[in-house]
């Protein structure tokens, strides 16, 4: 099991937006880039399901996605693998991620547009290191 | 369905004025035997051949692999979003063509680069960071990806997210 470094916490919570890479059973890639990732313990992280779209649809088919955390300050880009699990629509992960989506989506001016209907769990497969430039 | 659309489409005017002068940032996914996403940084893109394909430019440190992968599973995603409006679609299509990067890419990563520091700041004047490391953060291009496009979806955040603008939608 891969463990996430206790640094890698400011990260997630450094309110830079993260690239989400799956794939559909098909074999056909998908990316979007979602605001943020969300520790939950050091072997799994959340990603908000707000919308039912294609990123949704994809993990439920192939589990595997691709994350990319983008440190500025610290000059790296962190790639974690990961795979789903599973899904929460209520509990103490839940609800954290619903107070800090409304914060987000007040301070970018997406207020009644972000709206959490799940948290989707994954647990950690592997973590790499790309220096930025 | 998740199948992709298999025939050449032509990106409408107003999205390729967004791609050459508005867009901010750009990412791509490509897959792997076993249909493990992989996400790449992009250092800049280009329409090409009068908007059936579109120059991606792959920065360093993200094409590990990429195209001994994009030579058995040529398909890849690309998303580009405007910093600050949000405004984003996706570009699927088929990888029909590679090069390292040239110099004459350099502009375009340089124009990125410059779009990219300006847009971050005019968000969020806070953000603690000083244009040459916002700069920075756009990675210099390595290699060059044509992109033959089959599918352009709206990735706007909101309930539209997600729709297919090109071809449209088949009708019921």
């Amino acid at each position: 099991m891969t463990m996430l470094p206790e640094e890698i916490r400011d990260v997630l919570e450094n309110g830079v937006p993260v690239v989400l890479a799956t794939c559909s059973r098909d074999g056909v890639p998908n990316v979007s880039i979602v605001s943020q990732v969300y520790y939950v313990d050091p072997g799994r992280v959340a990603i908000s399901f707000q919308f039912f779209n294609k990123t949704i649809r994809n993990v439920r088919e192939n589990p595997h996605a691709q994350v990319v955390l983008n440190d500025l300050a610290g000059g790296l880009h962190w790639i974690l693998d990961l795979e789903y699990d599973h899904s929460e629509t209520e509990g103490p992960i839940f609800d954290a991620m619903n107070l800090q989506i409304e914060a987000i989506a007040g301070a970018t001016g997406m207020k009644g547009i972000f709206k959490l209907r799940a948290a989707d769990l994954y647990r950690v497969r592997r973590v790499e290191l790309v220096p930025v430039s | 369905m998740s199948r992709m659309a298999d025939a050449a489409i032509a990106i409408p005017g107003m999205i390729a004025d967004f791609l050459e002068r508005r867009s901010t940032v750009g990412v791509a996914a490509t897959r792997d035997r076993e249909r493990r996403p992989r996400a790449h940084h992009l250092s800049g893109w280009r329409v090409a051949d009068e908007g059936r394909e579109l120059l991606c430019l792959v920065g360093r440190g993200f094409t590990a692999g990429l195209l001994e992968g994009l030579r058995e599973f040529p398909a890849m995603a690309v998303t580009v979003e405007e910093i600050g409006p949000h405004e984003t679609y996706q570009f699927k299509g088929v990888v029909v063509g590679s090069r390292p990067a040239e110099p004459s890419d350099r502009e375009i990563w340089e124009r990125l680069r410059a779009r990219f520091s300006a847009a971050v700041q005019r968000v969020d004047p806070h953000f603690g960071l000083t244009d040459r490391q916002l700069r920075d953060f756009i990675p210099p291009p390595e290699l060059a990806l044509r992109l033959a496009l089959r599918e352009i979806f709206l990735q706007t955040p909101g309930p539209g997210a997600g729709r297919r603008l090109v071809p449209p939608p088949e009708q019921p």
